[in-house]
């Protein structure tokens, strides 16, 4: 009886969506406004089942406004199938008056795997269906249902995406007795009703009209801005492990336990270890060493099936195969460190810019990615210490996480339970390129220019790349780093890179035939300063932005450029220097300098500082590069005597 | 284009071959050994032996197959190459018709005493992945990968499909030290096989394999020493230089009886066009059609008119699903129906339309630029992957591609320009020239306001035609607004602070205009005035070197750029760049540079005509020079003098 009353619930609750006018005339014009795209409704509803499972079914329908909409016509519905096919999957296509045209038919639903961009393989599938008409607007609706696990199920995006608007939309979430489920709305004010039908609870939102979201540029990651509700269950319970989810604590023990017991080597590899740290004292050194032989032996490879999405593949199978996900070669380098007696703790992380997606104060699972701790206790007063490993790169050194996982929250899974901390900032200072370029200039504007370069932190990894490619490969890549200038390179050597513990560092040093340096004209000679430099881009305008500024990393670059100009010529033009401006996002300075009649230096600082800024703060940032670009398209004029 | 045919034998009988094997397992413990190997400066990986056995026959396991065993074994020489240990190797799976009957991998390394390991791929992680229903991917990750590695494995793909065998390419992103390609048939039937792009010796064997039953002919093709095939810019598609052998099936015979296969194009052509082939079956005009041309007739109009109203409203019911073929996806009726299809939907319902308003028109088969050229040697279906119309009038070819926006403007898109087409006609099947009515034309116009404190305004005018134009359409539409898009063009110039008065408007079928206006801050004292702004060239586009390849550039170019600039009273102009013109040979193409004073008002002139588009690789240096000179003179400012007032 009480199912069927909660089937009556769920019909009645979808029902409106099914009798809704979907004449495109009727659309409000705000909700036309910056929009491709409009969802005249899109009502989902989550049944949790006993077994942890979720039933998700979702109806909706899409009015399609113009060309740039028309991938929303299609509908893509991601499973897992080792937890079943997609269910009910129907199509329907409207007129621009919301006359219906046609039914979608089963063979125009195509399945197939579902490519994540980075693994060999994973269980998750698609199913994709898409109907169109030649002229807008036009609307289609889809329904469908398919079984998740409830824990992969984090959060519900009404929007779903950009530069499309929504009518209303509703979420339903029904839930057994024992099941307790906390959520948070962020960006948007929904309609919330708590219910109990029978012995079931029912939660429900519900959101009217929302606007066309169009990403400004620099916004950050789409929850910084898009409408959704966070649902995180309050127990645990997969894989046989069952823990406490409504505190950090109980998170981090779920992945403990689950994960627990699968970093133990073969003995030989364990005899490898001890015979390569014999001689070693220091705890450190050991890291160092083993982390770098761990990238020596082992590569990136990913495979996601099932619960290996949550759960390791145990270090054996990265001893057979040379290879592993996030988790495995975390895992693998943990059991590594255990050897010789160091304790190391995998630590979830957002990876990337998402680093927002984790709210310390709401417990939820907003995870993409492992790393690895190496705790080293204090002695004789002295505080204890961490050593972070990312283990997917093969040229990162030991102790520096770069951009992806630094200066954020983590989540580090020890058997005391799960404890949020924060991983190392990566300051500017870290990240460094420097540059002395000597520029010997000819009378007609050709030049031979010889560079030394060094790399530090995030500056350090595409050189430490092109450091171990083949010479083509070098070469090709250097010329992409000097665009807009043509030159034959005549040397290039890199240094060998520096790993040990801290930011890792590289040195390069190249000689260019540069035939068009300067221009001549006359007898004049433009010589631009720059041409080396690399100067940012700016991004485009955007009036009446309402996102904040996202400036993700931190950098520094500093070029010493000195140039032997030709004789007999006098100087017509130098630009006027020192140049220096200090703003919030970063720091701009070029000074020029006279050592002599043809001797010039030009020197230019250029410091760009992460952060989160105002949205009105944009044009000022907008301003500041404009400032960089100007300085960096610098020239002095020469005139010639004769 | 080098090629050279392979002769065949056709003697019938039948019976059952036996499967040859390839060489794995057999890695010469030398190269796991080697750390350097000739030509390894190129890439990070040599391709130390590929081997493809290609055998077809009637097989104990149920009808005629292809059987190919094909072995790569692969030196890895730096961090770059490791990702070719993940493998992925597709194969057709709808019905069953392609099975991967095996996989066998190992990965060889020696450690710091000499000894060699060998790991063996492990059958369990091997995974099938379904790429789009009907294409399926074996995908693998070898075992034990680290620079130093010689990683090896083998794939035995059974394949139904016997038309067209499996092309197998001697030359690849890498150097190639050895590559073997075996191909054995069964004296039943036979194939036609050509060899492209082969610069390189190439040994050949041939022999008749006896068996108690049957004689199979086999040809053994080796390379030695094959240089990694190097992109160049300006090419359409790398595959049209890559060395390679493809095949198609010649003759079968049947109970003593042999039937030959498309001998040459005029045979597939009408073979092709046979109402029971793809193609053949929607030449028929359909009656739905009628009406249409009927009310498009009613429109007082001419030729070229009523072929555009027909298009439109083609348009108007069926849209391009972005997919390109030779043959229709869902048939002209079915796409109508539903509302869009592939290239090759909408192309053979624009020919039924235009045949059923009693135009003279045919399909024509071509190869897209991204495709590869074709090669005129071998009748070889498989070489094109579209289908256009030919409509001929008055005596003209018109060639249009229903599935191209450019269509409006009687023009082919870009990506078709691939040189030959093959026309499809029951009286006689022949080639047609695919080349570019059309050019890529510019035109902008700066006018230059300065007052008398140096700001400047500066408008810019511009009128894009034909593939200039609808390349600012595609630009426009990658960039969602206007607005973004002059940003995103302005955003070069640092000196401009605020962009207004922008617009974009299409002027005709082929022909778009542009307007917008910024100001620029001056500068103290001289000014320096580069007076192309943005249309200024400031790169050359053919970098430095020598080329292999042959320049395609699809079509001719026009370019012209002209400035205005009047100056306030307390200005003076004090120097000024030199007019410069410098002509291709043979009227290839020519750049004029231009700059007049007149009191107060200046006028600059550029005008760069390209009026070939494919230029010969000995013609390269010639080409770059010339681009050269163009660079050099818009890189010259002119020199303006403010005094006080």
């Amino acid at each position: 009886m009480i199912r069927l009353l909660l089937l009556l619930t769920a019909l009645l609750l979808t029902l409106p969506g099914r009798t809704q006018s979907l004449d495109t005339r009727s659309i409000p014009p705000n909700l036309k406004d910056q929009a491709h795209a409009v969802i005249r409704f899109w009502d989902e509803s989550l049944e949790v089942r006993p077994d942890g499972r979720v039933r998700v079914q979702v109806h909706y329908a899409v009015t399609i406004l113009d060309r740039q909409g028309d991938n929303r016509a299609a509908c893509r519905v991601y499973y897992d199938e080792k937890l079943g096919k997609v269910q009910d999957f129907t199509g329907t296509l409207y007129d621009a008056q919301g006359r219906e045209v046609r039914k979608l038919k089963k063979a125009e639903i195509s399945d197939m795997a579902r490519f994540d961009g980075f693994s060999l393989f994973t269980s998750s599938r698609v199913q994709v269906a898409e109907m169109r008409l030649p002229s807008y607007p036009f609307t289609v609706a889809y329904s469908y249902a398919y079984l998740e696990d409830f824990l992969y199920y984090t959060t519900w995006l009404p929007l779903r995406t950009e530069a499309t608007s929504l009518e209303r939309a509703s979420l339903t979430l029904v839930l057994p007795p024992d099941k307790a489920v906390a959520h948070r709305a962020r960006h948007f004010d929904p309609v919330h009703r708590a219910e109990t039908i029978g012995n079931r609870q029912q939660l429900r939102w519900e959101s009217g009209p929302i606007p066309a979201i169009r990403p400004d540029p620099l916004s950050g990651a789409p929850l910084t801005y898009l409408p959704h509700i966070r649902l995180q269950p309050q127990v645990l319970a997969f894989g046989g492990v069952s823990t406490d989810g409504s505190s950090w604590e109980g998170m981090g023990r779920f992945f403990y336990e689950l994960n627990k017991d699968r970093d133990s080597l073969p003995p030989d590899l364990y005899a490898r270890i001890r015979a390569l740290t014999a001689d070693i004292a220091d705890p450190y050194t050991k890291i160092e060493v083993l982390y770098r032989y761990m990238q020596s032996q082992t590569r990136y490879v990913s495979v996601q099936l099932g619960i290996g999405g949550m759960q390791t593949f145990p270090a054996s199978y990265v001893y057979d195969n040379g290879y592993g996900d996030c988790k495995a070669l975390s895992n693998y380098m943990k059991g590594m460190l255990d050897v010789v007696g160091i304790e190391a703790y995998t630590a979830l992380v957002r990876a990337e810019q998402d680093a927002y997606y984790l709210e310390p104060d709401f417990v939820h699972d907003p995870f993409n990615h492992v790393i690895l701790c190496a705790v080293l206790p204090g002695s004789g007063g002295t505080a204890s210490d961490t050593v972070w490993l990312e283990c997917t790169s093969s040229t990162l050194a030991a102790g520096f996480l770069g951009n992806f996982t630094s200066d954020r929250p983590v989540l580090l899974c020890t058997p005391e339970g799960g404890r949020l901390v924060r991983t190392p900032p990566c300051p500017a200072i870290q990240n460094q390129q420097r540059r002395l370029a000597e520029v010997r200039l000819d009378r007609n504007g050709s030049a031979q220019v010889a560079v030394s370069m060094a790399f530090t932190g995030t500056q350090y990894d595409p050189p430490a790349h092109a450091q171990r490619a083949s010479r083509q490969e070098q070469e090709a890549w250097l010329k992409r780093r000097i665009p807009g200038q043509e030159f034959t390179l005549t040397r290039l050597q890199f240094g060998d890179p520096d790993q040990r513990i801290g930011p890792p560092s590289i040195a390069m040093q190249y000689d260019l035939q540069v035939p068009r340096w300067a221009t001549v004209s006359g007898p004049r000679l433009f010589v631009p300063l720059g041409r080396l430099v690399d100067t940012p881009e700016i991004p485009p305008a955007a009036p009446g932005r309402t996102q904040d500024l996202w400036i993700d990393v931190s950098w520094a670059d500093y070029d010493t450029m000195l140039f032997a100009l030709p004789e007999n010529y006098t100087i017509e033009s130098t630009p006027q220097t020192p140049v220096q401006v200090q703003t919030p996002f970063g720091v701009y300075e070029t000074h020029i300098e006279w050592l002599s009649p043809t001797l010039l230096r030009f020197t230019r600082r250029l410091e760009q500082y992460k952060g989160r800024h105002p949205a009105d703060q944009y044009e000022a940032y907008r301003s500041f590069l404009r400032t960089v670009q100007k300085g960096d398209q610098t020239q002095v004029v020469l005139s010639s005597k004769s | 284009m080098k090629y050279f045919l392979i002769s065949l034998a056709i003697i019938p009988t039948l019976v059952h071959g036996q499967v040859l094997r390839t060489d794995f397992g057999q890695t010469d413990p030398a190269d796991v050994h080697r750390s350097a190997i000739p030509g390894d400066s190129v890439s990070g990986a040599v391709m130390l032996f590929a081997q493809g056995i290609y055998e077809i026959g009637r097989w104990s396991d149920g009808g005629y197959a292809a059987y190919y065993s094909l072995l790569f074994r692969i030196k890895i020489l730096n961090e770059t190459a490791l990702a070719l240990a993940d493998v992925s190797f597709p194969y057709f799976s709808e019905d069953r018709k392609e099975q991967v009957v095996s996989i066998r991998g190992s990965t060889y390394n020696a450690d710091s005493s000499g000894l060699i390991t060998v790991s063996q791929l492990d059958a369990g992680q091997i995974f099938d992945d379904d790429a789009d229903g009907s294409w399926h991917l074996k995908k693998f990750s070898m075992p034990q990968v680290r620079v130093g590695s010689v990683i090896e494995y083998e794939v035995v793909l059974r394949s139904e499909y016997l038309f067209s065998l499996r092309p197998w390419f001697f030359q690849q992103a890498m150097p190639v030290v050895l590559s073997e390609l075996v191909v054995s048939w069964e004296e039943e039937i036979s194939y036609n096989g050509v060899i492209l792009n082969c610069e390189i010796p190439l040994e050949r064997q041939e022999e008749v394999r006896t068996l108690p039953l049957t004689k199979w002919p086999t040809y053994r093709l080796t390379a030695h020493h094959v240089p990694a095939l190097a992109e160049e810019p300006f090419v359409a598609s790398m595959d049209s230089y890559r060395a390679r052998a493809i095949f198609q099936l010649n003759s079968v015979a049947v109970q003593g009886r042999v039937i030959r296969w498309e001998k040459d194009w005029e045979e597939m052509g009408r073979k092709m066009l046979s109402s029971e082939q793809p193609l053949g079956k929607e030449m028929r005009p359909d009656k739905a059609f009628e009406p249409w041309v009927a009310t498009a007739r009613s429109h007082p109009t001419n030729p070229t008119g009523l072929r555009t109203e027909l298009l439109n409203k083609l348009w108007s019911h069926c849209r391009w699903n972005g997919n390109i073929s030779k043959y229709p996806e869902l048939g002209v009726s079915r796409a109508l129906k539903v509302g869009s299809g592939n290239s090759a939907d909408l192309n053979m319902a624009y020919y039924q339309l235009l045949a059923t308003a009693g135009y003279e028109v045919y399909p024509v088969l071509i190869s897209t630029r991204s495709y590869g050229l074709v090669q005129k040697a071998l009748p070889i279906r498989a070489q094109f992957n579209q289908v256009i119309v030919a409509i001929v009038e008055g005596g003209d070819t018109i060639l249009i591609d229903a599935a191209a926006p450019e269509a409006a403007a009687g023009m082919l898109p870009d990506r078709d320009l691939n040189h030959w087409g093959l026309l499809l006609d029951k009286k006689g099947t022949r080639w047609v020239e695919v080349e570019p009515q059309h050019a890529h034309e510019l035109s902008a116009t700066y006018r230059v306001g300065i007052d008398t404190s140096g700001s400047m305004t500066v408008q810019r005018t511009t009128s894009e035609g034909y593939y200039q134009g609808f390349a600012l359409q595609r630009r426009l539409e990658r960039a969602g607004d206007t607005a973004t898009f002059f940003a995103q063009l302005l955003s070069d110039i640092p000196a401009i602070e605020d962009i207004s008065d922008i617009a974009v408007v299409r002027k005709g079928p082929e022909r778009w205009s542009s307007s917008c206006q910024f100001e620029m801050t001056g500068s103290q004292g001289k000014q320096y005035l580069y007076p192309f702004f943005i249309d200024r060239d400031t790169e050359n586009p053919f970098p430095p070197g020598s080329r292999s390849f042959a320049v395609d550039l699809a079509s001719p170019l026009v370019k012209r750029i002209s400035t205005f600039i009047v100056l306030p009273e307390n200005y003076t102009v004090e120097a000024l760049p030199k007019p410069a013109t410098v002509r291709l040979p043979d009227g290839a193409g020519s750049f004029q540079f231009a700059v007049q004073v007149e009191g107060q008002t200046l006028l600059c002139h550029s005008e760069i005509r390209l009026n070939r588009y494919f230029f010969a690789p000995d013609e390269y240096a010639t080409l770059r020079e010339w681009y050269d000179n163009i660079v050099q003179k818009h890189a010259e400012p002119i020199i303006l003098k403010r005094t006080a007032l």
